[in-house]
């Protein structure tokens, strides 16, 4: 056995789809963002992935766009959460209650 | 492959709102007081930035692939520019009332037009992210920026985390075309690695394509991924809400086209049907649901659910070679309209709202307008009449123009559902009409509109039966623009 | 020897990727996230991406994660975020779709395996070569992250500082947070 694309490949999709349960089953506004982290992880190892075995050097820089934007991100989700908690007293997002979703 | 200097007059207009964004922000250091003058460079400094646009308008591609200023998107920067400085020149009245800081407001509102300019110019992947993302992060903020009432910040929270988690649908859909077509991130590039590939398709393509129309569908608030877009509609500030409702939509949109009548012609048989079904869904969920809404502003969001399907079927037709210029002239022509009637009706709607005790937006305090204020009454029914498409206002040109194109794209049944829907769609905006007209007054509103929105809504008014009568003036434009734009030619005909 | 160190990297990283969704401790979800960026820090100095690596401890196990932790600890959460007031029908539900997903993921990576693979660029993930492609051909995408920090720093600021109440005038809430 040797090691190829698949094997990285596979444990993205599994970190992925880790993630989406992570979003779709908890109700805490903190770890549904740390769930989509996640995912977007499992979207970097991807890049770097196929970056190595094609071999081509943009899927590299792709992910080092993406975790710019997801710094920017994390700045913005955590100030909109904290303004909900002054709000709620909490960061369950079934006591927000607009979000019927 | 190195730097290019000529290269920044492709990305001119950018430059200039970011300056803009930039100047307005450092005046509100230097004199906090001034809100007025704030209002009027931002809309001033816009001019000039369309101005740019239409001078440098023709730049074609630029640095290595990674944007085009091209017809398409020139036309579709000098739209959102409008719609800013429209959006900016109605929110004065509403700003005052609430202890937003207008400076800051009005730089996130460039910022986020930035964003959209570099989407409807984007031809590679990174650019399309990297502009979704500027407009999505600003958009977040702006939703937000009444943290001192639960709903706005219930509706950033909303907007927030669907969108980072749609965010990451399109991202692994990129990363598996990234892979799948041998290590390519410009649009055209992909393109021609699919048609190299023939018919030996690897699934993660599919896999690509499907995951990364989630991630589109979203931004253009599309079933079954809609359902953010009333709640956030509604909690939003209001002039953010008709800002939302009009040029992300425009920009995604012009994202869709590039990526699906771009870079993924040849793979039309996998998503055509998929995208057939949503349309019809969508455009039918949108339009059911807002009869039932009391809300002026959730009734002004599933109508622009019910629009997005109406535009889904120019995404459509862009994938046939023949039609693809008219799809794209059409879904241009169609923006120009949505812009004008969307934006005055939430003019609109902010000012009955203001004259409101509690600011609400409840459709039952248009009854009796026309007694009233004829003026502001025969306004709003020239909105809700180009909305709801009946013909000589601007409204019944944009979809005559989509359905046409659809047509010949040889997508009728999916025309035919569209019509009926727009039949539907006639009762729940016509509906305020009768209210305003027929329906004795129940409260007085003492309204006391502002030179401004009253200016606004009378340019969108008459912008809206010009281009009822002259439909041909636009589409000649939009044609135009559609005809310069790099669009390749769809590969599949090269073949 | 490689092909066991992935399996022994994927393992921690699966598990305690497993263990973020399901503590009940918010706390105890970001430290197996922060393990979780570390193991993946480890896969791609395997792949050859040196730089990425580095960027992956700074930026997210760093920078991201103590950036959760503080917030964390601001709002100072206790009590009932677990598990216990979520409905077993959305716990099926979520794990149904996630489920449905990695089937369909299963399914394209049997032909992914067979994907052509060209030899280790050993140049390639180094921080000059990586510089090479960024200022060169993704110029412009570096700007337009700067616009899009920009924005951010703008926008938190924005949602964040308020003007003093006493220049309201009218305010009509009552209370600002």
């Amino acid at each position: 056995m040797t090691l190829g694309p698949g094997w990285y490949l596979t444990l993205s999709a599994l970190l992925f789809c880790i993630g989406i349960a992570g979003v779709l089953t908890r109700r805490n506004a903190l770890i549904i963002f740390m769930s989509i982290e996640l995912m977007l992880n499992a979207v970097n190892l991807s890049f770097v992935t196929f970056g190595r075995y094609l071999p081509d050097a943009n899927g590299q820089v792709f992910v080092f766009f993406i975790m710019a934007v997801a710094a920017a991100e994390v700045a913005v989700g955590l100030a909109i959460i904290v303004t909900i908690f002054r709000h709620k007293e909490s960061v369950d997002i079934d006591k927000v209650n607009l979000m019927k979703w | 492959m190195t730097f290019n200097p000529t290269d920044i007059l492709a990305i001119i207009p950018e430059i200039g709102i970011l300056a803009l964004a930039m100047i307005v922000i450092l005046l509100e250091l230097l004199s906090p007081r001034q809100e007025k003058l704030f209002q009027w460079v931002a809309a001033f400094g816009l001019i000039a930035v369309i101005a740019l646009t239409v001078i440098f308008g023709n730049h074609g591609s630029a640095f290595s692939g990674m944007i085009a200023l091209d017809g398409f998107s020139a036309f579709l920067i000098i739209l959102i520019t409008a719609v800013t400085a429209a959006v900016i020149l109605m929110s004065g009245d509403y700003l005052r009332g609430t202890n937003i800081r207008h400076g800051e407001y009005y730089g996130m509102l460039m910022i986020a037009s930035c964003g959209m300019m570099i989407l409807v110019s984007a031809t590679d992947l990174v650019t399309v992210f990297l502009g979704i993302e500027t407009m999505s992060i600003s958009l977040y903020v702006l939703a937000g920026l009444r943290p001192e009432k639960a709903r706005s910040s219930e509706a950033a929270l909303k907007y927030f985390l669907l969108g980072a988690f749609a965010t990451g649908f399109l991202l692994y859909g990129m990363a598996l075309i990234y892979g799948a077509s041998g290590g390519k991130t410009n649009l055209a590039e992909i393109a021609s690695a699919i048609t190299r590939l023939d018919k030996a398709i690897p699934i993660h393509l599919y896999a690509g394509v499907g995951l990364i129309s989630i991630g589109l569908l979203f931004k253009v608030a599309a079933f079954p991924f809609h359902f953010w877009s009333p709640d956030v509609y509604q909690g939003s500030p209001t002039p953010v809400t008709a800002f939302m409702s009009v040029a992300p939509k425009a920009a995604a949109f012009a994202a869709f086209l590039r990526i699906f009548g771009g870079a993924l012609p040849d793979l039309g048989t996998v998503w055509i049907p998929v995208i057939w079904v949503v349309a019809a869904v969508t455009m039918t969920v949108g339009n059911i649901t807002a009869l039932a809404q009391k809300d002026i502003k959730r009734m002004l969001a599933y109508s622009s659910i019910s629009h997005a399907g109406y535009l889904l079927l120019a995404v459509l037709a862009s994938a046939t070679y023949e039609v693809n210029k008219e799809a794209m002239a059409g879904m241009m022509f169609y923006f120009v309209a949505y812009a004008l009637m969307n934006v005055g009706a939430f003019t609109v709607a902010i000012l009955i709202s203001r004259s409101r005790e509690k600011g609400d937006y409840q459709i039952d305090d248009y009854k009796g307008l026309a007694a009233e204020h004829p003026w502001i009454a025969a306004g709003m029914a020239i909105f809700l009449i180009s909305l709801s498409g009946i013909p000589p206002a601007i409204g019944f040109f944009g979809k005559l123009y989509v359905f046409s194109a659809a047509v010949k794209a040889g997508f009728v049944g999916l025309v035919v559902i569209a019509v009926l829907n727009s039949v539907v769609s006639v009762y729940y905006y016509l509906r305020i009409v009768v209210y305003m007209y027929m329906r004795p007054k129940e409260v007085s509103l003492s309204l006391k509109p502002s030179v401004v929105t009253l200016a606004l809504i009378a340019i969108c008014a008459v912008f809206i039966l010009l281009g009822g009568v002259l439909p041909g003036k636009v589409m000649n434009l939009a044609d135009q623009g559609a005809t310069q734009s790099g669009l390749e030619k769809p590969v599949a005909m090269i073949r | 020897m490689e092909i066991i160190l992935f399996i022994i990297t994927a393992l921690i990283a699966l598990a305690s990727a497993l263990m973020v969704i399901t503590r009940k401790s918010p706390i105890a979800s970001v430290l197996f996230l922060v393990l979780t960026f570390v193991c993946i820090a480890v896969l791609y100095v395997m792949l050859g991406a040196q730089f990425i690596a580095a960027m992956q401890i700074i930026v997210y196990a760093g920078a991201i994660m103590v950036l959760f932790l503080f917030v964390l600890m601001l709002l100072n959460l206790r009590g009932n975020q677990g598990w216990e007031n979520i409905s077993p029908a959305r716990i099926g539900l979520g794990f149904a779709a996630a489920g449905l997903l990695l089937l369909v993921a299963v399914a394209w990576l049997k032909t992914a395996g067979s994907m052509e693979v060209a030899g280790l660029d050993p140049e390639m993930g180094t921080v000059s070569a990586f510089g090479d492609v960024l200022f060169q051909r993704f110029l412009l995408p570096f700007e337009i992250a700067s616009v899009l920090l920009l924005g951010a720093i703008i926008g938190v600021v924005a949602m964040i500082k308020r003007k003093p109440l006493a220049e309201l005038g009218e305010d009509k809430e009552g209370k600002v947070s």
